[in-house]
C-alpha cells in the first residue's frame, strides 16, 4: 500500500503544527506531497513552514516532493490533473486542508474520485481568529472547471454562500453575480450586510458531526428544482468539504470560488481542534 | 390604493412582474423608436441607467400584454425577443481548456444561439394569435427537424413548447458532456447562429401572421460574454441581411465589448450600429431627463393613489428657497451695475447668463463659515443628486418614504423637507464609505486603488469646493475632462482607477464637443449623490473644467490637492450649449 499525504503549507504556525499530528497520527505514511502556488502570499513565511514540514519529514523517513502550483487556471488544473493520473491506484490519500485553498481542494476531489474509493481529510482549527481583517483584493469570482454546474433555462440565479468573517466578499459575489436569490449560512451570527438584496439566512454550524452538510444538503435539494444555483463556501474549510459532497450528490449545481491576493499575516494563530473525516468518493 | 408598500422600489428589472413594467415604464420616445427600428442598437449605460427595463418593455411579451390592457391590436411586426446573459451560462470557464481557438468559438456560440432560439419560442408559444396561425405545422415540424436533425416530440400540443423542450433538453446535454470527466470540453453537435437561428426564423415565418415580421434580438448585458461570443455576436451584427432581424445590444460602457469579429474584422459605428448612451447628461428643469424622472415619480405614485405632483411630494426647504431668492435678487443687481443698459443688444442675454452663473453660488458664498451643511431638498435637487441616472434616482426617495412610512400612521402626501435632507446626506455618506471599501467590492480592485479613488475623489470636491467659493466665472462647474493626455503612461493608470469608478457608479462619462470645432472629447462627471455631505451643489452649470492628468494623478497618488487659480485660462473651459446633446 501507497499512503500519501497532500498539505498545502502557508504561513500559518497550524500548518506545521498540524502536519506535526498527522505524521503521529499516520505512522504508515510512505510520500508527502507539498502543493504551494508558483506565486504565493508571504512567501518567505510559507518557505519557512515547508522547510519545518520537510526536516519533519526527514526525522521520520518520509519522502517528501514538492509541487508547484502554476497561478493560472488552466495550468493549476492540469497540474493537479497530471499529478492524480500519475498516483497509484493502490495509493491511500490523506489530505491535510487546512490552509489548501478551496479551489484545489475541489479540483483534488474531482480527479481522486476518477480513480480512488475514498480520501481521509483532516482539518485543524486555529486556536484563534484575530479581530482584524482576514483577506484583501479579491480577484474575478470564478466557477471551477467542470463545476460549473448544468444551467437550466428559464430558471432564477440562487447564489448559496457559506460565509466567513470577510462578509465584504459576499457583496462582491451578489455583486458579480447579480442572483436573483441569495441564500446565506451564518457560522457567526453575525448581522448581514447590505447585500442589495434581501437574502434568506440560516445558521449552520460547520464544525458539527457532519461537517454542516445535512443542513447544506436540505437547503441546497429544495432549491435545485426551482432554481439554477452557485454555490460558495467561505468559511471553514470543513464546509467546503460538505458543498463537494452535495456537489457530488448534486452535479448540476455550480461551485464558485474567489481568488484573493492579499492574507492578512496575523489573521490567526495557533492550533486547535483537530477534524478527520473520510470522505466517500465513489458511488454517491 | 396600498399606501404602506413603497411605490419607489427599484429592484432589477429582470425581477419586476410583467404588470409592473407595463405600470412603472415611462416610454422614452427617443429610445423606443430606435429599439423598435430595424437598425442594429448598441444600448449602453452604466447599472441602474435603465437598459433592461428599456429591452423588456419593448420585448414582445410586454407589449402583447400593454395592447390587451389598452385594448388595442396587437402589432405583429416588431416582434422584440429579450435575451438576458445574466446568467450562469455565461460564466461557464471551460472553453478555456481547449487549446483550439476555433473550438472555444464554436462552444461559445452554441451556448449563445441556443439561448436566443429558446429566448424566441419562450416568447411565441404564449401567443394564442400565432399558434392559431399555424395551418401547416406538419411542413412546419419537417422542415425544423431537417434543420435540427433529429425528430421533435409531437406529442406536445404547441410547435413551439416541442422546440422549446428540445433546446432545453441539448443545453442540458450539452453541460452534461462538457463536465464529464474524461470528456472533451468540445462538443460535436454544436449548432451556430448560421446553422440554427437564421434558419429558425426563415421557417417560423412561414406563420402567416409573423410573414412580415421583423425580429429584434435584444441581448442584454452583452458585457458578460466571453470573448468568443463576442466576436460570434459582432459578426452577426455585420450580417447584411437585416430584414427578418437585427440587433439591440445592451451592455456597461466600461467592460464594453470590443467591436471584433469572429473573422478578425471589426463592426463600425455609423455603418454597421448605432449607440446610444442611456445615461441623460442634464438633469435641469426642462431637460429631457427632468421630464422623464417628473414622469416616472409621478406614475409611482399615482400608482398607489398619491395624487400631488413629485415637485410637491417632495417640496422644497421653505428657508432654502427665500435664502436662494435673496442670493438671486442680490447678483441681479449685481448684474444690472455691470451691464447697466439693459436696452443694448445682448445685455438681457448677459443679464441671465450672469444670474444663471452666479445666484447659486452667492447662497453658497453668504453662508457662515461655520454653518451647517446646506439644506438638501425638493424634488429638483433629487434629480440633480441622481446624475441622469434612474436608479439614483429612485434610490433615496424609496429611503425617504421608507423614513416617512415609519413615522406616519395616516396617509403620505408629501415627504417633510427634513427627511429628504436627511436620507440625501445619509445617502451621502454611504456612497463615500462605501468608496472606502471598493477593494472588496469591485472585482480586481485592490487596496491601492481603492485608496487611489479615494483620495482623487477627496482632491476632486476640495478643488470644486475652493471653485463654489472663490471662482470668478465658472464657480459651479462640477464636470472635468483630461488634459496634456500626451502624457499617455499616466494618462493609461489614471483611466485605470476611474473605470474603477466608473464600475462603481462613483463616475460617469459623457462625449461633448471640445472647444477645438469638430473634434469631441470624454468628459467626466462625478456622482452627485457625493456632493451633499461635502456642503457642494450638486446643480452644476453648463461648463466643465479642464484638469491635467498630471494633477489628477498627483491627487490620487500623493493626496495632492489639484491647483486652484480663482479664474480659468480661456481654453481651459469649455462653455456648452444648452442644447448640446451628443451621445457617445
Amino acid at each position: 500500500m501507497n499512503d500519501i499525504l497532500i498539505i498545502f503549507p502557508s504561513w500559518e504556525e497550524r500548518s506545521f503544527l498540524g502536519f506535526q499530528k498527522d505524521i503521529e497520527k499516520y505512522q504508515n505514511l510512505n510520500k508527502v506531497f507539498l502543493f504551494r502556488f508558483e506565486k504565493s502570499a508571504h512567501p518567505s513565511e510559507t518557505h519557512k513552514r515547508i522547510s519545518e514540514i520537510k526536516n519533519a519529514c526527514l526525522i521520520k523517513n518520509i519522502v517528501s516532493e514538492d509541487l508547484s502550483i502554476p497561478n493560472t487556471e488552466v495550468e493549476k488544473w492540469r497540474t493537479l490533473e497530471n499529478f492524480a493520473r500519475n498516483l497509484d491506484a493502490n495509493t491511500t490519500i490523506y489530505i491535510d486542508i487546512t490552509t489548501m485553498p478551496r479551489s484545489i481542494i475541489w479540483t483534488l476531489f474531482f480527479f481522486f474520485k476518477q480513480r480512488f474509493q475514498q480520501a481521509t481529510v483532516l482539518y485543524y482549527k486555529p486556536r484563534e481568529y484575530s479581530n482584524e481583517w482576514l483577506s484583501k483584493d479579491p480577484g474575478i469570482p470564478q466557477l471551477l472547471f467542470k463545476h460549473s454546474g448544468i444551467v437550466e433555462f428559464g430558471k432564477p440565479t440562487t447564489l448559496f454562500v457559506l460565509t466567513g468573517y470577510d462578509e465584504d466578499r459576499v457583496i462582491q459575489l451578489v455583486n458579480y453575480y447579480e442572483p436573483q436569490n441569495v441564500i446565506v449560512g451564518e457560522c457567526n451570527q453575525r448581522s448581514s450586510c447590505e447585500y442589495g438584496i434581501k437574502p434568506e439566512v440560516f445558521n449552520i454550524d460547520e464544525y458539527d458531526a457532519t461537517w454542516g452538510y445535512d443542513i447544506i444538503e436540505s437547503k441546497i435539494k429544495n432549491i435545485l428544482e426551482s432554481s439554477n444555483l452557485i454555490v460558495a463556501s467561505l468559511g471553514p474549510k470543513t464546509g467546503a468539504i460538505s458543498v463537494y459532497q452535495c456537489f457530488m450528490k448534486y452535479p448540476q449545481i455550480a461551485l464558485a470560488y474567489v481568488p484573493c491576493k492579499e492574507f492578512n499575516i496575523d489573521y490567526c494563530s495557533g492550533i486547535g481542534e483537530e477534524f478527520i473525516k473520510t470522505i466517500k468518493l465513489k458511488n454517491v | 390604493m396600498n399606501q404602506r408598500k413603497n411605490p419607489f422600489e427599484y429592484e432589477g428589472a429582470n425581477n419586476l412582474p410583467d404588470e409592473d413594467i407595463i405600470d412603472f415604464y415611462i416610454e422614452d420616445y427617443n429610445f423606443s423608436r430606435f429599439i423598435q427600428s430595424k437598425k442594429n442598437i448598441f444600448l449602453l449605460g452604466e447599472r441602474g441607467s435603465g437598459k433592461t427595463m428599456t429591452l423588456l418593455y419593448n420585448s414582445f411579451k410586454i407589449q402583447y400584454k400593454k395592447s390587451y390592457r389598452n385594448s388595442i391590436p396587437v402589432d405583429f411586426s416588431k416582434i422584440g425577443i429579450h435575451i438576458p446573459c445574466k446568467n450562469p451560462l455565461f460564466y461557464k470557464p471551460e472553453y478555456l481548456l481547449l487549446d483550439d481557438e476555433f473550438k472555444r468559438s464554436v462552444v461559445g456560440e452554441h451556448y449563445l444561439t441556443l439561448t436566443i432560439v429558446n429566448a424566441i419560442v419562450e416568447t411565441l408559444e404564449n401567443i394564442p394569435e400565432i399558434i392559431k396561425h399555424i395551418k401547416n405545422k406538419d411542413f412546419l415540424y419537417k422542415d425544423i427537424e431537417y434543420i435540427l436533425g433529429i425528430e421533435l416530440n409531437r406529442e406536445y400540443q404547441n410547435y413551439f413548447t416541442a422546440i422549446k423542450k428540445y433546446i432545453q433538453k441539448e443545453i442540458i446535454e450539452t453541460q452534461k458532456y462538457i463536465n464529464n470527466y474524461g470528456n472533451s470540453e468540445f462538443y460535436n453537435n454544436t449548432m451556430s447562429f448560421a446553422s440554427l437561428a437564421i434558419p429558425f426564423i426563415e421557417v417560423i415565418k412561414q406563420i402567416d401572421i409573423l410573414a412580415n415580421s421583423h425580429f429584434l434580438l435584444m441581448v442584454d448585458d452583452a458585457q458578460d460574454m466571453n470573448l468568443y461570443q463576442i466576436k460570434s455576436l459582432n459578426s452577426w451584427i455585420a450580417y447584411r441581411n437585416q430584414s427578418h432581424f437585427s440587433f439591440k445590444v445592451a451592455t456597461t460602457k466600461v467592460n464594453r465589448p470590443l467591436s471584433i469579429t469572429s473573422t478578425g474584422g471589426s463592426i463600425f459605428e455609423g455603418h454597421d450600429y448605432l449607440s446610444i448612451d442611456m445615461e441623460k447628461p442634464y438633469q435641469k428643469k426642462g431637460s429631457d431627463f427632468y421630464e422623464m424622472a417628473t414622469n416616472i415619480i409621478a406614475k409611482r405614485l399615482e400608482n398607489i393613489g398619491i395624487s400631488p405632483t413629485p415637485e410637491e411630494f417632495f417640496p422644497e426647504n421653505k428657508d432654502f428657497t427665500k435664502a436662494m431668492l435673496k442670493a438671486e435678487e442680490k447678483v441681479k443687481e449685481e448684474a444690472l451695475k455691470r451691464y447697466p443698459n439693459i436696452d443694448e443688444e445682448g445685455n438681457t442675454k448677459k443679464i441671465n447668463d450672469y444670474v444663471y452663473k452666479y445666484k447659486r453660488a452667492e447662497y453658497y458664498r453668504s453662508r457662515a463659515k461655520k454653518a451647517n451643511l446646506p439644506p438638501y431638498s425638493g424634488f429638483s435637487m433629487i434629480v440633480d443628486i441622481s446624475t441622469g441616472v434612474i436608479r439614483n434616482l429612485l434610490d433615496p426617495c424609496y429611503w425617504m418614504y421608507d423614513a416617512q412610512l415609519s413615522s406616519q400612521k395616516d396617509l403620505i402626501n408629501s415627504i417633510p423637507p427634513h427627511i429628504q435632507d436627511e436620507i440625501i446626506i445619509n445617502r451621502s455618506k454611504n456612497l463615500w464609505e462605501r468608496m472606502r471599501n471598493l477593494d472588496k467590492q469591485i472585482e480586481n480592485c485592490d487596496t491601492q486603488q481603492a485608496k487611489c479613488i479615494y483620495q482623487l475623489f477627496d482632491n476632486l470636491m476640495i478643488l470644486f469646493k475652493r471653485r463654489l467659493l472663490e471662482h470668478k466665472s465658472e464657480p459651479r462647474a462640477i464636470v472635468f475632462s483630461i488634459s496634456l493626455m500626451k502624457q499617455e503612461d499616466i494618462y493609461v493608470k489614471l483611466t485605470e482607477l476611474l473605470d474603477i469608478a466608473r464600475k462603481a457608479q462613483l463616475l460617469y462619462t459623457r462625449i461633448g464637443n471640445a472647444k477645438d470645432l469638430g473634434k469631441q472629447e470624454k468628459y467626466y462627471v462625478p456622482n452627485r449623490l457625493l456632493f451633499p455631505s461635502r456642503g457642494l451643489d450638486p446643480h452644476g452649470q453648463y461648463s466643465r473644467v479642464s484638469l491635467k492628468v498630471t494633477d489628477l494623478w498627483n491627487a490620487a497618488i500623493n493626496n495632492a490637492l489639484i491647483p486652484f487659480s480663482d479664474t480659468d485660462k480661456e481654453e481651459e473651459i469649455v462653455q456648452k450649449s444648452l442644447f448640446d446633446n451628443n451621445y457617445e
